[in-house]
């Protein structure tokens, strides 16, 4: 499989490729690590006729602690997030979330913030991160704006981003930057994924593969009412509650029941890693 | 609209400048314009491992990653490991514990595990499982695969 | 030491995704989005018009074939579909370009017009009154490539329906204290490979000639010569290194339809699938099996009989064969007084079925072996016992006229057992053992010619594919000469240059091409001898080979000395020559099987009870196989056969929703992995020196294989209470097991 020509350009400031992109219209896209983007193109799913770059611009993939906040520019791959210190120091489930995506292969080329952008709805990344409350940069020629992403993800690949913005900096308040994070995946992609917050009130989000990151609310009230003798039936009765309209995949790879039941799994694990692991907020 | 790029790498450590269209993958350009035929193409979407090159010591696969995503890198594929006729230990071990058997495997693996003892050069069986993981073997069951690199990070 | 692996490690090995021919276009499939339908319609013209294509093959260009259907059991597969396609996948046209890339975007101009026709998705939907019938013409062909005739029905999808029998199984059923009967299911498997299929074919003065990655060499060749109205002597088929197989390139795959095309092109043109192609082109048949066995009052097995019913895809390929093993390896290695067991094969409208890694064994150990312990446990007994009080012995009669057991199953299954005892709970152990008759055709030929300086050529047909055959050969023929291994070189099997061989598969290679280049290589050393003798005027007793030439008295002479003391100048050649037949040792190669290719498997296993995941923790296989040519090669194949195992039991299944598949493609296809298996591994090889081939040796390859699933699902069963009779086991099958044992508890 092969992916149809393409003129590649390689701007070297951020104004520069998002005006690329404006000017070229629909035939354009921005380029970071290709992992998703040249799959799609060479099985004919996706037809750019103009691929723009971000590699080349400098200052894309730090990462580092800026006052009160974890940013980790948005070309980091999942490789470097894995490997970063201040990321293991400070948001050890992002470390391991980074360390376990896909194969090494992906995790070396594909980037935090194509994969933020791509919203696969079986994507990892983008539950723990609406859970840690996440701030999302997105700069275009002429503004720049920062969102939760909370309210990033719009559906299964639809995003809030504008064709022309870049996604440049992922930012992690450090007070509250702590959650715990578990998946259920068998095959190449999560069937349940579940965050949970450190915070006061245990924001619980979830993700199903149906459509973006979903918070439960009522799950998230039982556990701020926990006592520690929270039962598992009391447990996945509200999980089931929270996700009983959600609309549940049911395909080859796992049906819709199995499915609600992971879903609750992955809730139950990450509130014992929660319980486990230290707190490591502000020091 | 001219849609050649051109890129300049270092591949087993000669040094290559050509112009190629945007659109060609590394694997053809190795494989076609370098005629590099250990890069194997199989599953041809990430999954298997078998067209693994490192580039600047990494594990990548060449089937999705653009020619022109390597510009200014190295590029190693199992032709380099060869170092003056003598062949690296992961090559020595993969031969000696019979962790080969048909063998289109075997170059993406060796890279694969070349990457991890180059950043950690005493891995645990742990280690090699989740470094190795992304490579396919549909012949040795992998048990061989791991006695071979556990023998070639302790030699 | 193997030949190939330092090619293979150092990136030098040519594979036939390698190989390039001078002039060589390239060749891309157009297939069927259709299970069944009739093409009502088919326009060529854009792709024939884009940028560097040749030409674009269809039916339309049937002309070009002197037969334009072949197959093996039935003439039933046409070359490119002419006017009906009844798979997704079947190839409609090949459009031919000067670049892969060309090619492959030229393809997708093809536009075909299909009017549906009602398929049969399932064997059921198949074997049903008012099914749609695949083939209406029949043309069944006999000892064309495996012995015998298919036993299909005109008329109907069925197109093997053999029997197998012994005793009374009616009276012993009536005579029963108790009567057990179970339901097992067994998936498509895709043999995946690594190197997908690829061929390149061309015509010239001299005939056809074929690079293929194939595993039946001479049946590609025959079987061209037909389609292609050519002599056998002016079709030539050129394997190099083959990436995988399994089963997935044997018989015939893709080379009529490669050949076919460069005919349109009138140059050398090469085909190179996608390893998603190559799930469309062949797959484990898939079965579903019931078996029922009676039990006297004393807890002895009375009579056994099964019903097997495999879904063979839209054309026949070697179903039938595989179909008649699989009958033959659900008897297991028990003392069955009376036996009746039926395997039919019938088309559905999916990917045809092929040869798989032993046969028909899986799917039949995979009922058998679970049943087996189903038994045992209803009775209250331990699994362990309940088969030892019906295992065979050495000696004993399998099935009825084939050659008697020699093996000893208790010494492997308590070699299994024993291996999975240390540490654990016996009780969480699960056991399977097997019994296969490889269908071995003895007859291959080979050719051992020993130059003037010393280096020695083999030619022979068996295909380089992991095995080693290379090294195995090597060392035979190394030690038959006294030579060491590096000066003996095995060439690429050439069907201008090696004589006939029957393929590699069925676990043959190395006893039976081991034995005709045993053979051949002890024919040039009687011709060495008697030239030897003549040149220097000795007796042939004073003569003996030694390395790198020969010994005479205590005179040692290079070849070079010998072909200058025989011809007057130092150069020429002494070609050993030999043939394996049925008549061959004596005779005793006539009997089937040349030898039992038999497993115990056991294991140990954890579950996740919140989410059904199956874990192997502990794994031992124990194979019998005579003699170890090649330790670590001999483990390997042990070792990638369970692991086979493993992904048949936990996660592969080849998927078809009315006909599409829905799993064909590497990205959601789960095979094995090395997460998958344990560190926790033990592989015991059985060696008494008492095979046929060559040292001693039996062949191997695919018993591994067999015990993996039963072993898993019996593990289960005793360690989590839960029965699983569907593979594969996945972790929704095995938690949906785990929640309704626990609701019926409570």
């Amino acid at each position: 499989m092969r992916p149809d020509p393409f003129t590649y350009h390689q701007p070297k400031s951020l104004a520069e490729a998002s005006s690329l992109v404006a000017e070229l219209g629909d035939g354009a896209t921005f380029y970071a690590g290709g992992t998703e983007l040249l799959l799609l193109m060479k099985m004919q799913l996706a037809e750019y006729r103009h691929l723009v770059n971000l590699k080349k611009i400098d200052g894309l993939k730090t990462i580092g602690v800026e006052h009160d906040r974890l940013v980790i520019g948005a070309l980091a791959t999942h490789c470097d997030i894995a490997l970063s210190t201040a990321v293991s120091k400070h948001c050890p489930s992002l470390s391991r979330l980074c360390s376990e995506i896909a194969n090494i292969r992906v995790r070396v080329a594909g980037t935090i913030g194509g994969n933020l952008c791509f919203a696969e709805p079986r994507a990892d990344p983008p539950v723990l991160l609406v859970a840690l409350d996440a701030g999302l940069q997105l700069v275009s020629a002429h503004a720049s704006r920062v969102i939760p992403a909370s309210e990033f993800f719009l559906g299964p690949f639809e995003t809030a981003r504008k064709p022309d913005e870049i996604l440049t900096t992922i930012e992690i308040p450090l007070g509250t930057g702590a959650a715990s994070f578990e998946r259920m995946k068998q095959g190449n992609y999560s069937l349940a994924t579940a965050a949970i917050s450190r915070s006061d009130c245990h924001q619980t989000w979830i993700g199903y593969g149906g459509g973006p990151p979903k918070r439960l609310n009522g799950t998230g009230a039982l556990l701020d009412r926990d006592d520690g003798r929270t039962s598992e039936e009391a447990l996945f009765a509200a999980v089931a509650e929270d996700i009983f309209d959600l609309e549940i995949p049911s395909d080859l790879e796992a049906g819709e029941s199995y499915r609600r039941h992971l879903i609750a799994v992955a809730v139950k694990r990450a509130l014992a890693s929660l319980h486990e692991t230290e707190p490591t907020g502000v020091h | 609209m001219d849609t050649s790029v051109g890129i300049s790498v270092e591949i087993n450590g000669a040094l290559v400048s050509r112009s190629v269209p945007a659109e060609t993958l590394l694997i053809d350009f190795l494989r076609d314009d370098m005629g590099l035929r250990s890069v194997k193409l199989s599953c041809d979407m990430e999954i298997c491992g078998a067209c693994t090159v490192l580039v600047d010591g990494l594990p990548m696969s060449s089937c999705t990653t653009l020619a022109a995503d390597v510009d200014g890198s190295k590029v190693t594929t199992v032709e380099g490991l060869i170092i003056d006729g003598v062949l690296d230990p992961l090559q020595q071990a993969f031969i000696d514990h019979g962790a080969v058997q048909c063998g289109f495997c075997t170059p993406g693996f060796i890279l694969a595990a070349k990457a991890l003892l180059l950043r950690n050069p005493n891995p645990t069986r742990a280690e090699i499982v989740s470094a190795l993981d992304g490579n396919i073997c549909r012949c040795t069951g992998y048990t061989k695969i791991v006695e071979a690199i556990r023998h070639a990070a302790s030699a | 030491m193997r030949p190939d692996l330092l090619e293979k490690v150092s990136g030098k090995a040519e594979f036939i995704s390698d190989v390039s021919i001078d002039g060589m276009a390239y060749g891309k499939v157009v297939r069927s989005t259709e299970p069944h339908a009739r093409i009502i319609g088919m326009d060529v013209s854009r792709a024939e018009q884009a940028n560097g294509v040749v030409c674009v093959l269809t039916g339309a260009d049937s002309g070009l074939l002197t037969q334009t259907d072949w197959g093996l059991f039935y003439e039933d597969r046409p070359v490119i579909a002419r006017d009906r396609v009844r798979y997704v996948g079947e190839p409609v046209a090949v459009v031919v370009a000067d670049t892969q890339a060309r090619a492959e975007a030229a393809s997708r101009l093809v536009v075909v017009e299909y009017e549906q026709l009602s398929i049969c998705a399932t064997p059921e939907q198949a074997l049903a009154g008012d099914a749609p019938v695949l083939h209406e013409d029949f043309r069944p062909i006999s000892d064309f490539y495996f012995k015998g005739t298919a036993r299909g029905q005109a008329g109907t999808n069925v197109f093997q329906d053999y029997l197998l029998e012994r005793g009374d199984v009616d009276s012993a059923e009536r005579s029963a204290q108790r009567i057990f009967e179970h339901s097992y299911s067994f998936p498509g498997i895709a043999h995946f490979a690594m190197e997908p299929h690829c061929a390149i074919a061309r015509f010239d003065h001299a005939g056809l000639t074929i690079w293929s990655g194939a595993q039946s060499p001479t049946a590609v060749q025959k079987v061209l010569a037909r389609v292609f109205g050519l002599p056998i002597a002016r079709v030539r088929v050129i394997v190099p290194y083959v990436g995988g197989g399994f089963g997935g390139k044997a018989s015939v795959k893709i080379e009529p339809l490669v050949a076919a095309a460069a005919r349109k092109a009138g140059r050398p043109v090469k085909v190179l699938l996608s390893a998603e192609e190559s799930m469309l082109t062949c797959r484990r048949l898939a079965a579903i099996i019931t078996i029922r066995t009676a039990i006297d009052a004393e807890g002895a097995i009375l009579s056994r009989t099964g019903d097997i019913v495999m879904d063979g895809g839209a054309y026949a390929d070697t179903g039938p064969a595989v179909a008649l093993k699989s009958a033959h390896r659900l008897v297991g290695p028990y003392r069955l007084p009376n036996l009746r067991i039926r395997a039919r094969a019938v088309y559905t409208n999916t990917v045809p079925g092929a040869a798989f890694r032993s046969i028909g064994g899986p799917q039949a150990v995979w009922a058998t072996e679970s049943h087996m312990d189903e038994i045992a446990a209803e009775l209250g007994e331990d699994p362990v016992d309940f088969r030892s009080r019906h295992l065979l012995q050495r000696g004993d009669e399998v099935i009825d006229n084939l050659r008697p057991l020699d093996v000893d199953p208790t010494v492997m299954m308590d070699a299994a057992v024993e291996a999975t005892t240390k540490g654990h709970n016996h009780a969480s152990r699960g056991l399977a053992l097997a019994v296969t008759d490889p269908g071995i055709l003895p007859v291959a030929g080979a050719i051992v010619r020993v130059h003037a300086d010393g280096s020695v050529e083999v030619r022979s047909m068996s295909v380089e594919i992991g095995q080693g055959v290379r090294g195995v050969l090597q060392r035979i023929v190394a030690e038959t000469l006294s030579q060491p291994p590096e000066v003996i070189h095995i060439l690429d099997p050439d069907t201008a240059g090696a004589p006939y061989d029957w393929g590699t598969g069925a676990s043959r290679s190395s006893m039976i091409m081991g034995l005709a280049v045993e053979k051949a290589a002890g024919d040039a050393v009687s011709k060495l001898l008697a030239l030897a003798s003549e040149a220097f005027e000795l007796e042939t007793t004073a003569i003996s080979l030694a390395p790198g030439g020969l010994k005479l008295g205590d005179k040692t002479v290079s070849f070079g000395d010998l072909f200058h003391a025989a011809h007057g100048i130092d150069s020429g050649d002494v070609t050993g020559q030999a043939s394996i037949t049925p008549r061959s040792l004596d005779g005793k190669l006539a009997q089937a099987p040349l030898f039992w290719e038999t497993a115990a498997a056991a294991c140990t296993v954890s579950v996740d009870p919140d989410t059904g995941v199956v874990a192997l923790d502990t794994y031992a296989g124990v194979a019998d196989i005579g003699r170890a040519l090649n330790r670590s090669a001999a483990e390997g194949q042990e070792e990638g056969a369970a692991v086979q195992g493993l992904g048949h039991a936990l996660f592969e299944n080849l998927v078809f929703d009315d006909g599409q598949p829905m799993t064909a493609m590497p990205l959601l296809y789960r095979v094995p992995r090395l997460s998958d298996v344990p560190a926790d591994w033990t592989t015991v090889l059985i060696e008494n020196g008492d095979g046929l081939g060559p040292m001693g040796a039996k062949g191997m390859g695919e018993g591994g294989i067999l015990g993996m699933a039963p072993a898993i699902a019996n593990a289960l069963a005793r360690d989590h209470g839960v029965r699983l009779r569907d593979l594969p086991m996945t972790p929704e099958r095995v938690w949906t097991a785990l929640s309704a044992r626990k609701w019926h508890a409570s």
